[in-house]
């Protein structure tokens, strides 16, 4: 008989394991998804992979389901990547590492026709470019509403702010990719646009 | 009331996302309508959406790997780990779930619990005498303990051919004085002269605490009966009786706490008892012209 979310929980709380692989095959992509779109590294992805699942298996205790349990594993993989980002910022290490072609290259089907292919592949790193271009807390709402498809009050409940919060970062953070993107999107450019939209930066 | 197209531009984000009012929404659909540009923008908008699912993010390497690795991070935890964890969950409490003013009060009550704990160990930490047990010895007119506690400072046994002995003499004395000042007619004696009990002399031109004809003054002790000295034959017993002294501090800024508890006072005594609760309990009284003392003694209670 498949296990509902609630009895998973609850059957975690009791201290069984099978609940807990159960989450973690249900989970463990959409966590690295996320982790790894935040933090733009798989090295800290990983980890944050581990320390989500263990902070889930350590903590359930503390959940009371006044929130849904994906918003509430949401709320742990976004504030472990913003760590393991500041983290890694205090280092002084280079954010852009091997989040780029290497594994791009895995993905590329020889079948396909190679000129649409290549294109895909611009794109696509044009795209990766961009978003990871944009500061951590736009990115971060850029990935939960437009990647996620998670709602405003969602995203506040998660990161702990305020719905208007989130909507004015959603609103420089899409300002910003209309800039960097504008080569795909095709419009036309209204003159001094570029200027006043980078200044809401 | 027509919009610019900065103003526009600014809610075109939450147009989008289907979060401005009704007459708000209405307005910018009326400038779209009108604006190339910001319909331009908007359609730039939507296209950033169908460009985002190409954002890239590698698919998860090792998947089965990751339940693995999460067990044994687990099973190779130390063992105090766990035990704090499993404490945490029995004192796991969710404080959000009360309202503030539980919240708070709770915190008060905590608060001034752990003030009672920590004048409950302040008091115990002192040295503490006890009168119980103590007999007079005729011949020497010193007083010696019978059974005399294990705090080998305990001046309740005291010698007064030693100088610090005598100055604790003239402190006990110095205390009773206080006493009758203090208390008025609520001054206390034993009803039985030659009880063994720790004995004060009592200077020339001194009236004797509780205003008996005597050239001594019973200092209480457990099991001592005493009355109040208005004619009232009202007695009462003393259940506890301790002092608090440090012997080598007898001197300036001395304190001395000399606290006795009675069994069922009389209810007619009850009320003057109440109107001066300080006194027995917990109030420092300070001494007054005492004639013989050399320094700032206090009395803590009687």
């Amino acid at each position: 008989m498949e296990r509902t979310e609630t009895i998973l929980v609850a059957d975690l709380r009791a201290g069984d394991m099978t609940a807990l692989a159960i989450l973690v095959g249900q989970y463990q992509h959409l966590v690295y998804r996320l982790a790894i779109q935040i933090t733009k590294n798989l090295d800290d992805a990983n980890d944050v992979l581990q320390d989500t699942f263990l902070k889930v298996y350590d903590s359930i205790h503390s959940f009371r389901h006044d929130s849904a349990f994906e918003t509430w594993l949401y709320r742990i993989v976004v504030n472990l990547s913003i760590d393991a980002v500041n983290r890694r910022n205090r280092r002084r290490e280079s954010l852009f590492s091997t989040v780029g072609e290497t594994t791009i290259q895995q993905e590329i089907d020889p079948r396909q026709d190679p000129t649409r292919e290549a294109e895909r592949k611009e794109l696509r790193e044009w795209v990766t470019q961009a978003v990871n271009s944009l500061s951590l807390n736009h990115r971060t709402v850029v990935i939960l509403h437009e990647l996620q498809g998670l709602s405003h009050p969602q995203i506040a409940d998660i990161l702990g702010c305020s719905e208007g919060t989130v909507r004015s970062r959603l609103h420089y953070a899409r300002k910003k990719l209309r800039i960097l993107l504008r080569p795909y999107t095709g419009v036309a450019r209204h003159p001094g646009t570029d200027k006043s939209l980078l200044k809401g930066e | 009331m027509s919009l610019s197209c900065k103003q526009v531009q600014r809610c075109l984000s939450d147009y989008n996302d289907n979060l401005l009012t009704e007459d708000r929404r209405t307005m910018v659909a009326c400038h779209l309508g009108g604006c190339n540009f910001c319909r331009y923008a908007l359609e730039s908008l939507v296209k950033i959406q169908g460009l985002l699912q190409y954002y890239h993010s590698p698919p998860l390497p090792n998947q089965d790997r990751v339940f693995t690795d999460l067990q044994q991070r687990i099973e190779n935890r130390p063992a105090d780990f766990l035990w704090w964890r499993r404490l945490g969950r029995v004192f796991s409490f969710e404080w959000k779930l009360l309202s503030p003013f539980t919240r708070y009060s709770s915190g008060l009550l905590i608060f001034l619990f752990a003030m009672a704990i920590f004048k409950i160990f302040l008091t115990n930490s002192t040295s503490n005498l006890t009168v119980s047990g103590s007999t007079l010895n005729q011949g020497s007119g010193t007083l010696v303990l019978s059974d005399p506690p294990d705090n080998s400072r305990s001046l309740f046994a005291f010698d007064l051919s030693t100088e610090d002995n005598q100055r604790f003499d003239r402190l006990i004395f110095a205390t009773s004085q206080a006493a009758q000042q203090q208390l008025g007619d609520l001054a206390i004696t034993s009803q039985v002269p030659d009880s063994p009990a720790v004995f004060v002399k009592q200077p020339e031109g001194v009236r004797p605490l509780g205003g008996k004809d005597s050239d001594r003054i019973n200092f209480l002790k457990v099991g001592d009966e005493v009355s109040l000295l208005d004619g009232n034959e009202d007695l009462m017993t003393v259940t506890t009786a301790k002092s608090t002294v440090e012997p080598e501090s007898i001197g300036a800024n001395t304190s001395a706490l000399f606290a006795f508890s009675y069994s069922a006072p009389p209810q007619s005594r009850l009320a003057r008892i109440n109107r001066l609760p300080e006194v027995f309990r917990e109030m420092v009284v300070p001494l007054k012209q005492d004639p013989i003392r050399d320094t700032n003694l206090s009395l803590n209670g009687l």
